[in-house]
């Protein structure tokens, strides 16, 4: 096998690599972002005057649990520039 | 004395804010600042440090302007936004360090909340890179298309030879892995692990190392320690994925919709509301972990 087509197998290989990543990478933070905003939903219903407080913990929460897919990401990108 | 600790740990900051990895690839830095410190060659990433020290000037002009006419008997309009920020502050320290504690600790979580906002807001200001003090130069290469980036000749000789000095274009310096990286680095160890060697002394915090105690603490001790530097990782690469993903999403994005419209949104969305959500984010986190060591009794 020559340089070239080498090069291309790694590229190929990189590029799926990072779609996979990044798919199923995604998969986490939906499900967590979305049972976070769910329970809050339940939380508001139940008691709507504590909707500030609530929010913003959700809110905080979200952004915490979506740091598994902020990973996946970041790895995708390096992948890309592999 | 604490002074100078302030000065240079603020130096540090700003250091490991603008080191630029000599990687290639997306990562790779327009025009680094070459610089050897004790015979080590290291790359500093122009841009990044130009951007870091227009935000730190940008926050004392604006707090500057903001901060002229206080007073107590008669506050103005501006006055009582700013003692709503400053007291939600206030409270958010003080309910996880401590009514006394808090107090001292209020100065640098602020500071951490202001530079981050502002790092993450600087983006949306519409100014490109400029070349200054270019006079001979052409910005136009031989096949006519606009480029300022790198200094060319052709072959007779005729061309820019010097890029002059850049202006950096007004891009998030977190969009840097190394600006997180060093803010992390700051908060979390230098300030959390520093003040919990302050308030509970060195051996407590070795000890904290093998913390449930016995034979569980030892084979405990690498989990420990892996634990410890998992924190600043995923407090660093947090920021860094947020607004470097959200900086490529828009720009993808709008370059699809061929810039009509929608990079609005896109801006409202990844510019104004994840970067408040993860400057706020961060902020918290790191007063979380400052918090484990250097938290009043009962507080």
């Amino acid at each position: 096998m020559d340089h070239g087509m080498s090069q291309a197998i790694i590229k190929a290989a990189a590029l799926l690599g990072a779609g996979i990543c990044m798919g199923f990478g995604a998969i986490g933070p939906g499900v967590g972002e979305g049972f976070a905003a769910g329970k809050a939903c339940e939380g508001i219903s139940r008691r709507p005057e504590e909707y500030s407080t609530l929010f913003r913990t959700m809110l905080i929460g979200q952004a915490v649990s979506e740091s598994t897919g902020i990973y996946s990401l970041v790895i995708a990108l390096l992948l890309y520039s592999v | 004395m604490r002074r100078r600790l302030e000065i240079l740990a603020a130096l540090t900051m700003f250091l490991c804010g603008g080191y630029a990895h000599a990687s290639g690839g997306a990562l790779e830095v327009a025009m680094p600042v070459q610089m050897e410190i004790f015979g080590i060659p290291f790359n500093f990433n122009h841009d990044t440090i130009m951007m870091c020290a227009v935000v730190a000037v940008l926050i004392y002009l604006v707090c500057w302007l903001w901060m002229r006419g206080l007073s107590k008997g008669n506050p103005g309009r501006g006055q009582v936004v700013l003692e709503m920020v400053v007291g939600a502050f206030d409270d958010l320290v003080k309910q996880s360090l401590g009514p006394n504690r808090g107090r001292k600790y209020l100065p640098y979580i602020g500071t951490l909340f202001l530079f981050i906002w502002t790092c993450n807001m600087i983006g949306m200001i519409p100014i490109h890179h400029q070349l200054i003090g270019t006079e001979s130069f052409e910005d136009y290469n031989h096949n006519g298309a606009y480029d300022p980036g790198e200094p060319f000749t052709d072959a007779n000789g005729n061309g820019r030879q010097d890029p002059g000095f850049k202006m950096a274009g007004f891009e998030e310096p977190t969009k840097d892995i190394n600006v997180p990286l060093g803010m992390a680095l700051l908060f979390v160890l230098l300030i959390g692990h520093g003040s919990h060697i302050r308030y509970h002394g060195l051996k407590a915090y070795l000890l904290d190392y093998f913390s449930p105690g016995g034979i569980i603490g030892c084979a405990m001790f690498f989990l420990n320690v892996v634990g410890k530097f998992a924190e600043v990782v995923s407090i660093s690469f947090r920021l860094f994925g947020n607004i470097f993903g959200g900086a490529v999403i828009i720009a993808v994005v709008s370059g699809l919709l061929h810039y009509i419209i929608m990079p609005i949104g896109l801006y409202g969305f990844f510019g104004v509301f994840v970067g408040t959500v993860q400057a706020f984010v961060f902020t918290m986190l790191a007063l979380t972990y400052i918090s484990m060591g250097a938290a009043e009794e009962g507080a």
